[in-house]
Formats: C-alpha cells, structure tokens, sequence
C-alpha cells in the first residue's frame, strides 16, 4: 500500500500513468472493442459472425485475392530489390547515387497516385501506351490493361519496392566485410561468396524486408480501388468499405469479422518477422573503417546500368509524365496533341471551392496529427529510453501494436467505439481522423526520436542537471537541440503520411471533413480522368515539396 | 610430429615493391595510405608490420591479399605479378581481427569451405579437417555455430581454416586484438609454433610490440605509410633508425647531444660527463646536434657512486618493476629498475648517482636541429 501510493506521488509515474491511459483509451479500446463485436451474436458470444462471413464467397474470394496480391506483390519487390541494392551497395556501377534515388523516390509518391498515373498509361481504350501500340501495330494490337490483378501487384510492387529496398540495403551495409574477404580468402569467386555467404547472411533481413511489403500491400485501401473496383476485383479493405457504404447490420457484422481476420495476419505476421530477425541477428557493425569491397562489372557496367536506369524510369517517372500531360488534355476520346490542348483542367480545379477546403482540411489535419505526434512521441520515446521506469516499455508496445493494425481497423473500432455509445461522440469531426492517424503514424515519430535519443549521451542531460537545470530546463537546453533534425524529421514522416492518408480517411470523412485524398478518390470513381490528374499532381507537388523541405531542413541528414 | 600435409608444396619469396596507395572517391581522398613500400619477404618468414593505427599496415596487408588495388607499385609472389590476380587465386589464406567466421556454418563447414570452393574430393576434405581441427585442438566441436564458442575457440577456428587451406602465404589482420590478455599471450606462442613447425610465409599486422617482438623473425615499423624501418627485434630494439621507432618501440630518454667527430660508423659525443664513441644510424657529422638514445633499464642507480648525480621525483612500484623520474637538473630522466627485490626501492626526495651501461647508448640525428 506505502509502496503504492509512493508510486503515485512520483510525477513521471503520473505523467506515464496517465499517458497509458490516453493511449489505451485511444488506441487499444477501439481494436479490442472491435475485436469482441466480431465475437458477439445475438445471444451471448460465437463465431457466428465468422461462419457468417466465410460462407459468402465473394469475401472468401476477396481474402484469397489479398492474399495472392501480397504474396506477388512481395516476391516481385524482393525479386528487384536485391539485385537493385547489391548493385547499389557492392559494385562500381555507375551514378549510383542516382539509381538509389531513383529506387526510393516511390516512397514520397503517395501509392494511389502511382495507381492513377498508370492507368493513363495503360487504360484499355485511352491509355497512351495503348495507343501508341495501336498506331503502331494497328487495331489488333496487344492490349496492356492495367485493370485487374495483375495491375494493382504491378503498381504495388513498383511503389512499395523502396521498402524491401531500404531493408535489404540496410542488412547488405551493415554486414560485416571481412566475413566477405574471408570467402575470398578461401578461393571462392564474388559470386560464390555472393551465394554462399552474403545472402545467407542477409536473409533474415530479406525476409523480414518481404514481410513488411506483405503487410502493408494487404492492409491498403488505394490502389486496389482504383485500378480493382473497375475490373470486378474485390479485395479485404475495399469490401470492408463498401460495406460500410452499404451500412446494412449483416454487412456490418461481415466486415467486422473480416477486419479481424486481416489485422490477425498482419499482427501474426510482423511479429513472427520481429521474432524472427532478433533470433538470427547475424550481421554486425565491426566499427572498422574498412570498406566494404565492390565488384567490377567490366563489360557488363553499362548495359546494367542502362538496363537499371532505363527500368527505373519507365516504371515511375513515365507513368507520373503522362499524367502531368493529361492535366492539360482537352478531351480523352482523343489522342494529346497541340489541337487537344487546354488549361481549363487546371482553372476548373484550382478555381473550384471543394479543391481548396479539402485541401484545408488534409493541411489541417496533417499539421495537427505531426505536431501532437511530435509531443506525444518525444515523451513516448523519452521515457523509453532514458528511464529506468517499469513501465517505460509499455507505451511503446501499444503504439507497435496500433502500427502494425491494419488501418482499415482501426477506422472501423474509432467508428465503433466513438461514436456515442461510450460517452464520446467524435464521429464526422477532425478529431475522429485525428485520433486513427495517429494510431497508425505515431510510431514513425517514436522510432525517428528513439534513434536519436539513443545516439546522446545520457551524461550530457546530467552535466546540465548538475549545473544546476531542472529537468524541463536540461531537456530545452541540451537534448532537444542535439536531437535537432530528428525532431524535424519525426514532424515531417508524420506529416506527409498524414497529408496522403486514404485508407482511413474514405471511412472516417465526413462533408465537412473530406481529405483531399478522399476527393480525389471521389473524382477518379466519377470517371473524370483530367480533374483527377490535376489534384494528384497537386497532392504530389504537396509531399514532394514536402519531402524536399524536410532535407533540407534537416541539411540533408534525414532523406527517405 | 611432423605434419607434412599441411606444407604449402612451393616456396616462393613475396616481394613488395614500390607500393603506393591513395584512396580516391572516398572520405579519404587525396590521404596516401602507403607511401613507397618495399620489401622482400623470404620463404618462411615471419614478418611483423607494426605500427600505430593509420600507419598504412593493414592497408599494406590487404593489398598483399588482393583486396586493395596498389595506386602504384606491385606486388610479386616469386616471378608471379599478382596486381591483377583477385583474392580467391592467390594462395594465401587470412586470419581477420573480427575472425570472421560464418555464422550460418558449423565449425565443420567454415573450416572445409575452402576446400569445397576447390572442389576436393569429400574424403580428402574430411581428412584434412580432420587433421587440421586436430592440430588446433578443436577435436569435439566440429558440429557447433560459431556462436557456441569461446573467443580462443573462434580464433582457432579461424587460424584452422586458414591452415587448412595449405596457403603461400598466412596473413593475419591484428588476430589477437579481439582477446583477453591470458590468451593473447597463449595464442602468440602457439601461432609462432604452427608457422614454425609448417614452415609457411607469414605477414601479421599488429600495433602491439610485444607480439611483434615474440613473433617474429623480422619486423617492419611503419609511420605515416612509410617504413620506418626493418629488421630483427633486437635490431629495431637496440639500434632503431629514427627517433619515430626509438620513441614507439619500448621506451626511452632521449638525450641532447653534439658529435665531436665521426669514425667508422661511431659518433664521439659526451653524456653525462662520459665521452664515448656510440654507434649511430641515419647521417651525422662533427658538430650536429644529436640524440643519444638511452633505454630506462640501460641506467643503474646508486646512493654512492655514479656519473651524475640526481634527485627521485616519483617512484612507482608496479611489482615486477619500479619505475623512477629522476630530476638531473638538465632533464627528467625515465628509469626501471627490473630487480627491486635486490637493491632497494628509493623513496621519493632521496638524492641519487646515475650510471649507465655504455654499451646500451645508440645515436640518432635530432631532426629539425641543423637549420
């Protein structure tokens, strides 16, 4: 009891207390709850809702698409992530600086863009590329057609390429070199040492790098709507939303089971990786200076190069190219050319009040989601790692475990548990969008700032506090500036990801809140491919500005 | 007993000659790693490249194994340029300071890897594991990870998949450095013992004169990618070409003096109020300034007789020695005594006479004297 009420007394185990608190309240409530509605029937508690939902094919086929569009969509990542990055990382081919950036450049484009950029270029009738092959192959030409399952693993794997990128990068890196030199030392060829030592070594990380692309390939709402919905394939997230458009109690129910089954997998997932990597962590940093040795392509360096650079370009600035040029498209039933030239796309947006209050509303919400997460995050993070708390780990866990939810749930458990019926009605307000963004977002910041806390010297806060600072005082004086660009970077991650959000925000908008993202989903279903062309050229103009902003704020320290 | 299969079958001299290497396109640009490196390595040599760190030897080392491109220079092994040869064609084996054993493979595999790439035949592979893993005493772990050994085990590993590969030449890359003193100290010997008993080339790089000096037949002191000097212990111990080696090998007083007049390679020149006639290296002449390097344990002190007299300012005990400053009046001068059980150990404050041993005293030039 005395030791109780000491804990109590004490002002971090307050302040912690109450931020697991607010974190439960906020984060897990609303999982859970979802969680035990997938549970409840009529009378009691069963699996009725499951039985329910299994026995409709059209959501059995749905998960099975997911499925199958992950594990493709991971495999062709993986497939053109490990050559990109060994070619990057350990041979002397050249601009290799540009060919990274060009590989992680996907990153700042937000996915459903992407998808919408493609389907200019490979739409049936008007697609570009389409008609080029018409007009050069004549009427029966082959047909590229983005729609369907193909498309969407095809778009995927271009934009979440830089995630098994930056993972097997960072594992071909961080290995130890001499683990290399010793192959060779033993007689075997680079490319024996290549097959018999580095990527055994760097599999856990492959793996874990091919995971993470699983999972956030089958929990997105975006692309499979855009380049699915028009060819009849249904996947998990846009079948959960259509239900919730439909809004009927069975559906409701259907979906909420299928919500389950999805975060089920993706927590199952991210935690067999998780455990999976630590087990088998066998590269290390030797903190010696010695270089890392580079292959020579000899005859083969340029066309590899040319073959890479050529690839890279093709699969993203093309397809962004044509859908800046049907910005300025008068009518697509026509080919661009100087008579079917026009600026009335770009007035019509620009001059169109929906335009701007959207865009209002994503900046707004944006701003407020990085700055409160900044907050929230610093704190998280400093109590994680420069307290000796109990309980230090615990916000942490929480914030992991809302990361790795799928965010469709979490906008379905926010609709479920703050919408009245527990005393907190957010629902149709910014604080509802908030709230989901930053369950999902919040962990950008705490990993960006544990980072860097852990880089500053616990004695240089203790230098401060034995000159005489208080805590507040040695935190403003010392540990924030160190942590400087840090900071700034956890600020702009979670912006830019707030600022394109879609997955949550088509659940969780209301008229007075549509993202911009939202709208432009709206145009792209209302089949208005030039308006839709100029608010995704906006809305990337937006984050890449965005993004450029951040380097250079942080002077080039931080880049995705 | 002897163990003729694990001799490499020819014997041919290494030979370094006018290595250079710049780093260009790194962090590095423009520093100059190596400078002007030459040396002939016989057959069956130990040699030690010793020196501090960023002297330029392990980048030495790793341009013997390939892994280096010279900027300048080549490298031979007998009448074999290996300049263009990659790492895995040039018959040498390496032990790594990080050991760098395969942590995906048994002890067993790391060790029969080379063999493997060399296509072996599987019985012939088992033998010569065998043998080698029963040389360094690693009978009982084969099947283990890298993991579930202790650090002599994995340096013995290490040394074992080297040894097994029969090279030209061994290199070891600071082999020790990863261990505690006791085994360091173990191992040293035991590795000195293998290469004698095989009969293989061996270049280890070290920053530590004590395995330098156990290890080897001749050591090469390199500073600021040049050598400074090479020769056996002994030589670099007793007559060091540069105030760089006299300083960095053991220590010493180096004390100021003026050449009187040279003969036959001997510097007449007075210290402590002895004018003797002292071997130097480098060149001198009558009236330059010089140093006259005199080791700390060269120095007896007495209470009664003595060539100068001086004053303890510190004395401190370490048990097998005692080290004194000694206050002459003209400088403070380093002092051990090896023997404290047999005299006495001097307090702080006594006033004391200093003699040494005449034949201890080697010349070098004072740089930056003569203006």
């Amino acid at each position: 009891m005395k030791r109780l009420l000491a804990f109590l007394r004490d002002p971090k185990s307050m302040l912690i207390a109450a931020g697991i608190v607010l974190l439960i309240w906020f984060g897990v409530f609303p999982i859970g709850l979802l969680v035990l509605k997938a549970f409840q029937v009529k009378q009691g508690w069963g699996l009725d809702n499951f039985v329910a939902m299994y026995a409709d094919a059209s959501n059995l086929r749905a998960i099975g698409v997911t499925i199958q569009i992950a594990l493709l969509t991971m495999l062709a990542s993986l497939l053109a992530s490990i050559p990109l990055a060994w070619l990057v990382a350990r041979t002397n081919l050249p601009a290799k600086g540009l060919l990274r950036t060009l590989v992680v450049a996907p990153y700042m484009v937000p996915p459903f863009v992407g998808a919408i950029a493609w389907t200019y270029l490979a739409n049936p009738r008007v697609g570009y590329l389409n008609r080029i092959l018409r007009a050069l192959f004549g009427e029966d030409a082959l047909t590229v057609d983005i729609y369907g399952v193909g498309g969407i693993i095809w778009v995927q794997a271009i934009f979440y390429l830089p995630l098994s990128f930056l993972a097997v990068s960072h594992a071909l890196k961080k290995m130890d070199p001499s683990l290399e030199e010793a192959a060779r030392m033993c007689g075997a060829s680079w490319w024996r040492t290549l097959r018999d030592v580095t990527l055994p070594l760097m599999a856990p990380s492959i793996i874990a790098g091919g995971l993470l692309v699983f999972v956030a390939v089958s929990a997105t709402f975006g692309v499979p709507a855009i380049i699915g919905l028009p060819a009849g394939v249904q996947v998990v997230t846009t079948r959960i939303v259509r239900s919730v458009y439909v809004g009927t109690p069975e559906a409701l129910r259907q979906s909420t089971a299928m919500a389950v089954v999805l975060m089920g997998m993706a927590l199952a997932i991210l935690a067999w990786a998780n455990w999976f990597t630590s087990k088998r962590q066998y590269t290390t940093i030797t903190g010696r200076a010695a270089r890392l040795q580079t292959v020579a392509l000899g005859k083969w360096q340029n066309p590899v190069a040319i073959l890479a650079f050529s690839a890279l370009a093709i699969f993203t600035l093309v397809p962004l190219g044509s859908m800046l040029l049907t910005t300025f498209v008068r009518t697509m039933a026509e080919p661009p050319g100087l008579d079917n030239w026009t600026l009335k796309n770009w007035q019509a947006i620009l001059s169109a009040d929906k335009t701007w209050n959207t865009l209002r509303v994503s900046f707004l919400l944006a701003i407020t989601t990085a700055t409160l997460g900044l907050i929230i995050g610093f704190l998280i993070s400093y109590f994680k790692v420069r307290t000796h708390h109990p309980l230090r780990q615990v916000p942490d866990w929480i914030i992991t475990f809302t990361y790795g939810t799928p965010g469709i749930v979490i906008a379905l458990g926010a609709i479920v548990a703050f919408s009245g019926a527990f005393g907190l009605n957010l629902y149709g307000t910014l604080a509802i969008l908030i709230v989901a963004y930053l369950a999902r977002m919040l962990a950008y910041a705490v990993r960006t700032l544990n980072a860097a806390l852990e880089q500053i010297h616990p004695s240089l806060e203790e230098a401060a506090i034995s000159c005489g600072a208080d805590w507040a005082r040695a935190t403003r004086d010392v540990t924030l500036p160190l942590l400087g660009p840090a900071l700034i970077s956890a600020w702009f991650l979670v912006f830019i990801r707030a600022l394109y959000e879609l997955t949550m925000s088509v659940l969780l908008y209301s008229t007075t809140t549509m993202t911009a993202g939202v709208y432009l989903y709206d145009l792209e279903s209302y089949a208005d491919p030039q308006s839709s062309a100029v608010l995704s050229a906006l809305i990337l103009i937006l984050v890449l500005g965005s993004s450029l902003l951040m380097q250079w704020a942080t002077k080039g320290k931080v880049a995705l | 007993m002897e163990q003729p299969g694990l001799a490499h079958a020819r014997a041919e001299a290494l030979i370094l000659d006018d290595l250079c290497k710049e780093f260009e396109g790194t962090e590095q640009e423009g520093v100059v790693a190596v400078n002007h490196v030459s040396l002939t390595i016989q057959p069956g040599e130990f040699v030690t490249v010793l020196g501090p760190s960023g002297c330029g030897k392990t980048t030495t080392l790793r341009m013997i194994a390939g892994f280096e491109k010279p900027s300048r220079g080549n490298v031979f092994l007998g009448a074999r340029k290996l300049n263009a040869m990659p790492p895995d064609k040039r018959e040498m084996a390496m032990v790594f300071q990080t050991f760098a054993l395969w942590p995906h493979m048994t002890v067993y595999d790391n060790v029969a890897y080379g063999l493997r790439v060399r296509h072996t035949p599987t019985a012939v592979i088992k033998n010569s594991v065998e043998m080698v893993l029963h040389l360094m005493n690693l009978v009982g772990v084969e099947k283990r990870l890298p993991s579930q050994l202790s650090g002599g085990q994995q340096q013995r590993v290490a040394l074992a998949r080297a040894l097994v590969m029969k090279p030209q030449v061994l290199l070891f890359d600071e082999p020790l450095s990863n261990l505690d003193a006791k085994l360091r100290v173990q191992m040293r010997i035991e590795i000195r013992r293998l290469q004698q008993r095989l009969g293989v080339t061996a270049v280890y790089v070290t920053h530590d004169q004590a395995e330098a000096m156990t290890l080897s037949d001749r050591i090469v002191v390199m500073h600021q990618g040049r050598v400074e000097q090479v020769g056996t212990p002994a030589e670099i111990y007793q007559k060091p070409a540069s105030v760089f080696v006299a300083d960095f090998i053991g220590r010493a007083n180096f004390i100021e003096t003026r050449v009187e007049s040279t003969h036959n390679g001997t510097a007449r020149v007075t210290v402590f109020g002895r004018t003797l006639n002292v071997p130097y290296a480098g060149e001198l002449r009558a009236g330059d300034e010089a140093y006259a390097i005199l080791r700390p344990e060269a120095v007896q002190l007495s209470q009664t007789t003595g060539d100068a007299r001086g004053e303890i300012r510190q004395a401190t005990y370490l048990g097998s020695q005692v080290e004194y400053d000694v206050e002459t009046g003209e400088r403070t001068l380093t002092v051990i005594d090896h023997e404290p059980w047999a005299g006495h150990v001097f307090s702080e404050g006594t006033s004391i006479g200093i003699t040494f041993h005449e034949a201890s005293l080697h010349l070098l030039p004072r740089p930056n004297a003569h203006h």
